[in-house]
């Protein structure tokens, strides 16, 4: 089964930018190497020569935009999750920067959030962050998911790798 | 080739990498039992490089193919040339190490790590076996498609 290779949105995002200003026509050459060289060089004169003008606007994050339902929560909010009253069963995706196939399942877990609402809630964690927190919950490989049930007798379920979507639901509706 | 040093886990790791965009860990950390390597922000270009030229030839020598997403195979390429910078090493960038240094120096889960070189399994999705469902047709990746789909990373 092939994933969709874009992110999955349900509306249009909220303009969080100022519409692009128009450059001025008369640029000059030295302006236009500086600003369009793709040395890592050129931010850092742009930024210090005055006045700053935005010639385009900067494209928006790709994979931790506002609009996107999955947050990332840190290791006291999960505990304070856990610890606290549920009545919906709690998903946790512990994932890595340069993880590839954490984007993949990000795209799931989205996808899975706009179904499920809230019947489910689904958070992830940045590994290299919350390095000790992965650590003592025994995050090896990565991506790995934590389902967990609403009701404090049942146990985890605990997943390593890319899971087809179907699982995930079925996993899901079988611990609540 | 690199020639890899066991440093004791206290010392600080700014000796013998040259890395430039190493920083040394706080004094407070330099005691811990393990040193925390943190991810910087971005890798270096020519890192990036050398682990997309290393793909590139891995993949035609082992019969691998990249992922017919190429954003995971540009992703993983920087986590790798990533964790070369700041470990010296490419550490494999989808797993989670207790100790990082440590792992590099052990070489287990050094990219192509071990699973890989015996059984051409790569949970990275970077080398994918043709009948992997998520298998491509390409062996090849450019730095123009890398650093496009891993743009506001």
């Amino acid at each position: 089964m092939l994933l969709a290779s874009t992110p999955f949105s349900v509306y249009a995002p909220p303009k969080l930018l100022s519409p692009p200003v128009q450059p001025s026509p008369p640029l000059k050459t030295r302006d236009a190497a500086t600003i369009f060289s793709t040395t890592t060089k050129s931010p850092i004169s742009l930024l210090q020569s005055p006045p700053r003008r935005l010639l385009a606007t900067p494209p928006p994050g790709k994979f931790l935009r506002e609009d996107y339902l999955v947050k990332k929560f840190s290791a006291k909010e999960i505990q304070d999750l856990i610890k606290g009253e549920r009545n919906v069963p709690l998903v946790i995706d512990f994932y890595a920067t340069w993880c590839g196939p954490c984007i993949l399942m990000a795209q799931e877990l989205e996808m899975l959030a706009v179904e499920y609402e809230s019947n489910a809630m689904i958070v992830k964690v940045d590994t290299d962050d919350e390095y000790e927190f992965a650590r003592d919950m025994q995050v090896r490989g990565l991506p790995t998911l934590y389902f967990i049930s609403p009701d404090p007798s049942k146990d985890a379920i605990r997943t390593e790798g890319l899971i087809p979507l179907q699982m995930m639901r079925d996993i899901i509706d079988k611990s609540l | 080739m690199t020639v890899m040093r066991a440093l004791p886990a206290t010392m600080s790791y700014a000796v013998g990498f040259g890395v430039s965009s190493f920083t040394a860990p706080p004094t407070h950390l330099r005691s811990r039992r393990f040193v925390i390597v943190k991810v910087s922000a971005e890798p270096s270009d020519k890192s990036v490089e050398i682990m997309r030229k290393f793909s590139e030839q891995y993949a035609r020598r082992s019969g691998t193919y990249f992922c017919v997403d190429k954003s995971v195979t540009s992703v993983v390429i920087k986590g790798l040339a990533d964790h070369k910078d700041s470990l010296g090493a490419p550490l494999c960038p989808c797993r989670h190490y207790d100790d990082k240094a440590a792992e590099a120096t052990q070489g287990f889960w050094n990219c192509p790590c071990v699973p890989m070189r015996e059984r051409k399994e790569c949970h990275c999705m970077l080398f994918l076996t043709p009948d992997n469902d998520f298998a491509g047709d390409e062996q090849v990746i450019s730095m123009e498609e890398i650093k496009e789909l891993t743009v506001n990373m």
